[in-house]
């Protein structure tokens, strides 16, 4: 009975501290919690631990008193035996030749393949330089990187989800002009490789007559000017063609250059020549 | 009711001598921008020349071309012309490297290019100002200082004056002259007239013409005024002679008509 209550008396005190206390057999569980580094991070030595030496003592410092410790004896025998000889030689390291002809004279032999020579390991984390086993996967179990941009290594991979077929027309790649249009379909302003531009007789730029105006153009001709007359639109030239016949009499004065008739005009101050030839003629 | 019609009332009534003075001082201010003793010297310069029935004088004019909104090139037309009454036009100019010739006998026009070889005739009969009109109207031709010999239309421009200035006496070329400015609904216009009563001269024009980006300007200046010339009998004929050649003279449709100055070559 006395041992019924005993031991329930300590079950009780037990219960009453912490299980680690329980552990360590102490009734103070802070003072359990610090011995074994508890909720106050990692376990610390005990304060009455004795503190290391600052600093090591000289060597031709005498020593205050003799070492209770009888020193070891030089003569002592050495307790551990020493290894035993080896009688084996060593096997040779030397890979042992095929047995095959190398038909693959530049691959270099399996063993040494992407191995240093002088025995250091293979560099398995080297960049760009894949070992042996490896067939395009990269380290760290990771997927090849067929699916990244820019690397379409199959075709059927890089295409877009839901069926899309791929971004070839989309603008800045223009894989295909033509794709997704009519055929004989072309861009503006485009021309056949071979495309020069048309003949046309220089100059190519004429500046407006500050009395006539804009200047215009045939072939025959040259440039020419219009100003309103009565009744019709004169068609003119300042400046007569080369090698001209004169045709005068009382009433006016014509030339004919190369079949063309010209008329000479005194038009608001100013000489021209009138064109008197049809100009569908001329055409 | 009563009130809102009182302050109707007292609102027109007050305007009213406001109303009246504005109307006033539109008139007051427009008398006052004309400056008659301007309108006077000018118009007795015309009147005096209108009378005269024959006069000479010699010219030089420069006027501008604003090319591209900006740039201005100014063009010189110098010469000499002369009038007799009834009898005829003759003008001499030079322009650019060639010389032209006006004559007018009563019966026919001619211009002509002596250096190039070349004329053109019309027949037309008239007084000098009916030469005028028909030329600039029908052959974009324009006479060189026509205003200082026309009888009818000299004091067009001043006619359509809005404002006047005298701006005292200056002198032009040692001729003492009455400074003074125009502006019309088409040109600005400036004119130095001599200052004496006797022979109240033009000795040079300025115009302007508001209305053109660049405001190009003619200058004219006169000498060697003649109002009392004698010429000699084939002063206004034109012979042909065997060595110029016949031009055509064709007629302008009306909006292609004349009224500008002659570029000339």
């Amino acid at each position: 009975m006395k041992k019924l209550l005993l031991a329930s008396t300590a079950a009780i005190a037990m219960l009453l501290s912490s299980p680690d206390a329980v552990l360590t057999l102490s009734f103070q569980p802070d003072s359990a919690e610090a011995q074994r580094g508890g909720f106050r991070g990692p376990a610390q030595k005990p304060a009455m631990s004795r503190p290391r030496p600052q600093t090591r003592p000289a060597f031709n410092k005498p020593r205050p008193f003799p070492s209770a410790r009888p020193r070891p004896s030089v003569n002592r025998p050495i307790t551990r035996p020493r290894p035993r000889p080896q009688t084996r030689p060593s096997p040779i390291t030397r890979p042992r030749p095929s047995l095959r002809p190398n038909l693959r004279p530049n691959r270099p032999n399996r063993p040494n393949a992407n191995r240093p020579s002088n025995g250091r390991p293979p560099a398995w984390n080297k960049p760009n330089r894949p070992n042996r086993p490896s067939t395009g996967m990269p380290g760290n179990g990771r997927p090849p990187a067929w699916n990244k941009p820019n690397r379409p290594n199959k075709p059927g991979v890089g295409r877009p989800p839901n069926g899309r077929p791929p971004a070839w027309n989309k603008p800045n790649r223009p894989n295909k002009p033509g794709a997704g249009r009519p055929p004989g379909w072309r861009p503006p302003h485009w021309r056949p490789p071979n495309w020069r531009p048309p003949f046309w007789r220089p100059p190519y730029y004429r500046p407006d007559h500050h009395l006539w105006g804009r200047p215009l153009w045939f072939p025959r001709l040259g440039w020419y000017y219009t100003h309103p007359v009565r009744n019709s639109t004169a068609a003119f030239v300042g400046v007569l063609p080369d090698n001209c016949d004169g045709i005068y009499s009382e009433d006016e004065t014509l030339y004919e250059c190369n079949g063309i008739l010209y008329r000479e005009t005194y038009l608001r101050g100013v000489i021209v020549y009138e064109i008197i030839t049809d100009l569908d003629d001329l055409r | 009711m009563k009130r809102l019609a009182f302050a109707i009332s007292a609102m027109t009534i007050g305007l009213l001598p406001s109303v009246t003075f504005a109307q006033n001082s539109d008139s007051q201010e427009a008398a006052s921008a004309i400056d008659s003793q301007a309108v006077d010297i000018a118009k007795a310069s015309t009147k005096f020349l209108s009378s005269l029935p024959a006069l000479q004088t010699g010219w030089f004019v420069t006027y501008d071309e604003v090319v591209a909104g900006r740039e201005k090139k100014t063009y010189i037309w110098s010469g000499s012309s002369a009038l007799e009454r009834g009898k005829g036009y003759r003008s001499t100019s030079e322009r650019g490297d060639t010389t032209r010739e006006y004559v007018y006998d009563g019966k026919s026009f001619t211009v002509a290019s002596l250096d190039r070889g070349y004329y053109a005739s019309l027949s037309m009969t008239g007084p000098f100002d009916d030469l005028v009109t028909n030329l600039q109207d029908n052959h974009g031709i324009t006479l060189p200082v026509w205003e200082v010999f026309s009888a009818q239309n000299g004091d067009a421009f001043l006619n359509d004056v809005v404002e006047a200035t005298y701006h005292g006496v200056t002198l032009v070329g040692g001729t003492p002259a009455h400074h003074l400015s125009f502006r019309s609904s088409s040109e600005d216009r400036q004119m130095w007239i001599a200052t004496d009563p006797e022979r109240p001269v033009p000795l040079m024009v300025v115009g302007t013409d508001p209305y053109q980006q660049g405001w190009p300007q003619y200058h004219a200046f006169f000498h060697n005024w003649n109002t009392a010339p004698k010429f000699q009998p084939d002063m206004f004929s034109f012979d042909t002679g065997d060595t110029l050649r016949r031009v055509t003279l064709p007629k302008l449709r009306a909006e292609a008509g004349g009224g500008e100055i002659e570029a000339g070559n």
